[in-house]
């Protein structure tokens, strides 16, 4: 089989696991509506935000959501034994990367939609929304976020703390993606034209592809031990 | 048979105290900073130390993952905790020496993100460490995760630009905004910290070593 | 003097951060010499009973 069509083959499965029971998605869109909804109210009355710290509520509601989708994918498996089986069939460790990440950048997208008509909803007034620029950076992000947490899921799913072992993992190594996307967001809600924010956007792509990389050749030493 | 005495350990004993000495007798002192900025010189030797250290734990991580051989877990079990220790030392005498010059303990500069950034990082990976029990499993994770991080540094430094800098830029291209003699003190403690850092790193790899050899001798009885 | 008091709180940090590890490294290096020697009269014993 070649490389394209295994990853499909793992992506499909992986996807229909998912619409069958429902369990990652309707849980990320829940907390990050929740995590907006807090915010909204320690926002205070008035209830209005520059538009910098305004991104960065939209940007913790999102990647604190996305960390419960990112940790289910790996766990699942890893709970049912399946890693072992996925490792036996001749699949490339290469192919089950790019799926598991392709799952999770479908997840991220799939609650985005929920979660960015609501920031808008709450947090909306006296910002521009600049839809182009926003669905760029939502894509690098969920591009760089997806592949990082797809290598880390799979240390995290072979400690004896799996669920607190991620977000420790993860995170630090975010940070600079996180601090690129709400400066970059934050030019964009402030009616800034693209041009201004092109080296962000540029540095953001670096960390996806940098993570894709790594992610790609590091992924069969971690997923073999896990 | 180990050896009784490193000669790395024996240079920084010398080597500690001289650098001390160079900077608290010879060095000249700065016109506006004043006593503070003796500070400085060991500051930028631990941060070239640290970061060292990092680079160390992710070449020590590569090449475990190619040869699995346990030597390459030692080295980069000892270098990530020793460059934590650097790094957290270079953040807090940072700190300090900020407080006075800019009148605030942190500020976010470019260059107290990243070592920040790397701190929380290889912070993790020892943390990860910590939390694995089997051998082969934990070295494997503790390469992985010492790789990745020390690839995130270039967009570290990336995203770091967005942060204007009040942190002063001592060695520019151009060479050394220095007086002789601060250069001469420079050199000489930056070479005593890397002398550190080399003691520092050997006695943490041969402890590694005969605790993994204990382990074995242990289960040998065992079985 | 305010500044000198930053240097020595600066320096103090410093070398008790380094010995603090150096101790710790030391406690760690006794409780290997410590099991060295449980395993030691572990052997023994099996010895003596064959």
């Amino acid at each position: 089989m070649t490389l394209p069509r295994q990853i499909l083959l793992l992506y499909r499965k992986d996807l229909r696991v998912e619409v069958r029971k429902k369990e990652s998605l309707i849980a990320m869109a829940f907390f990050g509506v929740l995590i907006m909804v807090i915010l909204n109210l320690a926002a205070g009355l008035d209830r209005r935000l520059q538009a910098e710290p305004a991104a960065g509520v939209l940007w913790v509601a999102i990647l604190f959501s996305s960390v419960l989708g990112l940790g289910r994918v790996f766990a699942r498996e890893k709970e049912n034994n399946c890693v072992a089986a996925l490792l036996v069939s001749p699949l490339s460790p290469g192919a089950l990367f790019a799926a598991k990440a392709l799952v999770n950048f479908t997840l991220m997208s799939f609650s985005e939609l929920v979660l960015v008509p609501v920031f808008f909803a709450l947090f909306g007034a006296g910002l521009q929304p600049g839809l182009p620029v926003l669905l760029l950076l939502l894509a690098l992000v969920n591009i760089g976020f997806s592949a990082a947490g797809t290598l880390l899921s799979a240390l995290a799913a072979g400690t004896r703390r799996n669920e607190v072992m991620l977000p420790i993992l993860l995170y630090p190594l975010c940070l600079p993606l996180v601090a690129l996307a709400v400066k970059a967001t934050g030019a964009a809600f402030g009616g800034r034209p693209m041009t201004e924010i092109r080296d962000l956007i540029e540095s953001m792509a670096a960390f996806g592809l940098i993570y894709a990389a790594a992610g790609y050749l590091l992924f069969s030493h971690a997923v073999r031990e896990a | 048979m180990l050896k009784r005495f490193d000669p790395f350990a024996v240079l920084a004993l010398v080597g500690i105290p001289g650098a001390a000495a160079t900077v608290f007798f010879y060095a000249p002192l700065e016109r506006t900073m004043g006593v503070v900025q003796k500070i400085f010189y060991f500051h930028l030797g631990l941060a070239a130390a640290a970061f060292l250290s990092f680079f160390v734990a992710c070449v020590a991580g590569v090449l475990y993952l190619l040869r699995r051989q346990r030597v390459w877990d030692e080295r980069g079990t000892a270098a990530v905790e020793v460059g934590v220790l650097f790094t957290t030392l270079v953040l807090l005498t940072g700190s300090i020496w900020g407080r006075p010059i800019w009148n605030t303990w942190w500020t976010w500069d470019p260059r107290l993100t990243t070592s920040l950034i790397l701190w929380f990082i290889f912070t993790a990976c020892l943390i990860l460490r910590s939390a694995v029990e089997q051998e082969e499993k934990r070295a494997v994770f503790c390469a992985v995760m010492a790789i990745v991080g020390f690839v995130d540094v270039p967009v570290v430094f990336l995203s770091a630009r967005l942060w204007r800098s009040i942190h002063p830029t001592v060695i520019r291209s151009e060479g050394i905004a220095l007086e002789p003699a601060m250069i001469v003190t420079l050199a000489v403690s930056l070479a005593a910290m890397l002398i550190l850092w080399r003691a520092l790193f050997r006695l943490r790899c041969s402890i590694q070593r005969q605790e993994n050899t204990l382990l074995d001798l242990q289960q040998q009885l065992q079985r | 003097m305010e500044r000198a008091t930053y240097l020595i709180l600066a320096y103090m940090i410093l070398w008790v951060g380094i010995a603090g590890y150096l101790t710790w490294l030391s406690g760690r290096q006794r409780q290997i010499a410590r099991r060295l020697e449980e395993l030691n009269a572990q052997i023994k014993r099996r010895e003596v009973r064959s």
